[in-house]
């Protein structure tokens, strides 16, 4: 392909979603952040993660949600070494004994994108939990209580040293067609189970599939309702107060 | 500090051979299991829509580097089927691509790849 059909090509992938360039936006204006998504925590996969969290803790900066609200007040990342977000989903129970202690270890803090009601399902249900929910758990890896799931001590726990964050309650992907009832439990009801069990402020809410703010109108009044500060999605992390 | 021209200048020279190499690296990864890195965008939808900011010192001589890479990464993926990017749009996983090929600098200013980070893990 010649130079000239090489641009052409070019110009037009880059041109035809305009989140290409909104991307683009963010990483010339020095608005984004590094993030390192985690899911099952195994013990065979120890060193690995040790490893990077060492790495993590030379490199970077550990991120509170007040580090965020620094940023965007005041215009600047507040530290010299940019900041990293290791983000572990699904409130498994695996996080709290693995993931926990090597983030402890380094001094790291961890945003845990928990399903809140996940906690609460009988643990000889949550394997069926997990296959019915999209919750990509590996049977093999069970405990032998068949509890797969953080407990509400366990995520209390946690909250001390880390960043608890609302993944709905029950892994639930919200729609444009998800009806009032469902968008309170899953976005409302699911932030204060989870300040239950803290006795913090939830403040981070993550769709599932990682879609945006903007994209469900319905959905922001039941977010603004419950006074999330940030939603995160894929592509970014929105402040909405 | 890199400016902006640096970016075109940069886009203009890259080997497009080494985006793909990335990307087929990317496509290895068990995501369920690994850590996987990724660059996502702060936006303030309670403020103005041009406010500026000031990034990590650190962060100086790779973020215009990691924008570049951004529309290169995001081109090749939208030259991918619908099937093979899934319900994503393309700049998904291109900024996961990016954060791969432009974790950090050493100590010379030289990128470092995710996969150093992890090397002594990758499956053979």
């Amino acid at each position: 392909m010649d130079k000239k059909n090489l641009l052409e090509q070019f110009v037009q992938s880059v041109a035809k979603d305009k989140r290409t360039l909104e991307m683009f936006r963010y990483l010339v204006n020095n608005a984004y952040i590094r993030v390192v998504n985690y899911h099952n925590t195994n013990d065979r996969d120890i060193q690995r993660i040790s490893r990077e969290i060492s790495y993590f803790s030379e490199h970077f900066v550990p991120v509170r949600v007040r580090d965020l609200d620094t940023f965007f007040e005041t215009g600047k990342w507040p530290y010299e070494k940019p900041g990293l977000i290791p983000a572990v989903f699904e409130g498994y129970r695996s996080h709290f004994d693995i993931m926990r202690e090597i983030l402890d270890r380094y001094h790291f803090t961890g945003w845990f994108y928990i399903p809140a009601f996940f906690s609460e399902v009988p643990a000889e249900e949550q394997y069926d939990f997990c296959m019915n929910h999209r919750l990509r758990t590996r049977g093999e890896y069970m405990y032998p209580d068949g509890r797969i799931a953080m407990n509400g001590e366990e995520i209390a726990r946690l909250s001390e040293n880390h960043e608890i964050c609302c993944h709905t309650g029950t892994h639930y992907e919200i729609t444009e067609e998800t009806t009032d009832e469902d968008m309170y439990r899953e976005i409302v009801a699911s932030k204060k189970k989870l300040e239950e069990y803290t006795g913090r402020p939830v403040d981070v809410f993550c769709w599932l599939a990682g879609e945006e703010y903007q994209y469900n109108k319905k959905a922001q009044k039941y977010l603004r309702m419950a006074g999330y500060k940030y939603v995160v999605s894929n592509l970014k992390i929105e402040k909405i107060v | 500090m890199k400016t902006m021209q640096d970016v075109l200048q940069t886009l203009v020279d890259q080997d497009l051979d080494q985006y793909r190499e990335v990307i087929d690296y990317c496509g290895t990864r068990v995501t369920a299991d690994e850590g996987i890195p990724a660059i996502i965008g702060l936006d303030d939808l309670t403020g103005s829509w041009d406010k500026t900011y000031e990034g990590a010192k650190d962060d100086e001589e790779l973020h215009m580097m990691m924008a570049a890479g951004a529309l290169i990464f995001a081109s090749l993926y939208e030259q991918k089927t619908k099937e093979e990017l899934g319900h994503y749009p393309a700049i998904a996983p291109a900024m996961s691509a990016v954060a791969e090929r432009f974790f950090t600098v050493d100590e010379n200013g030289d990128e470092v790849q995710y996969r150093e980070v992890v090397k002594d893990f990758l499956k053979k």
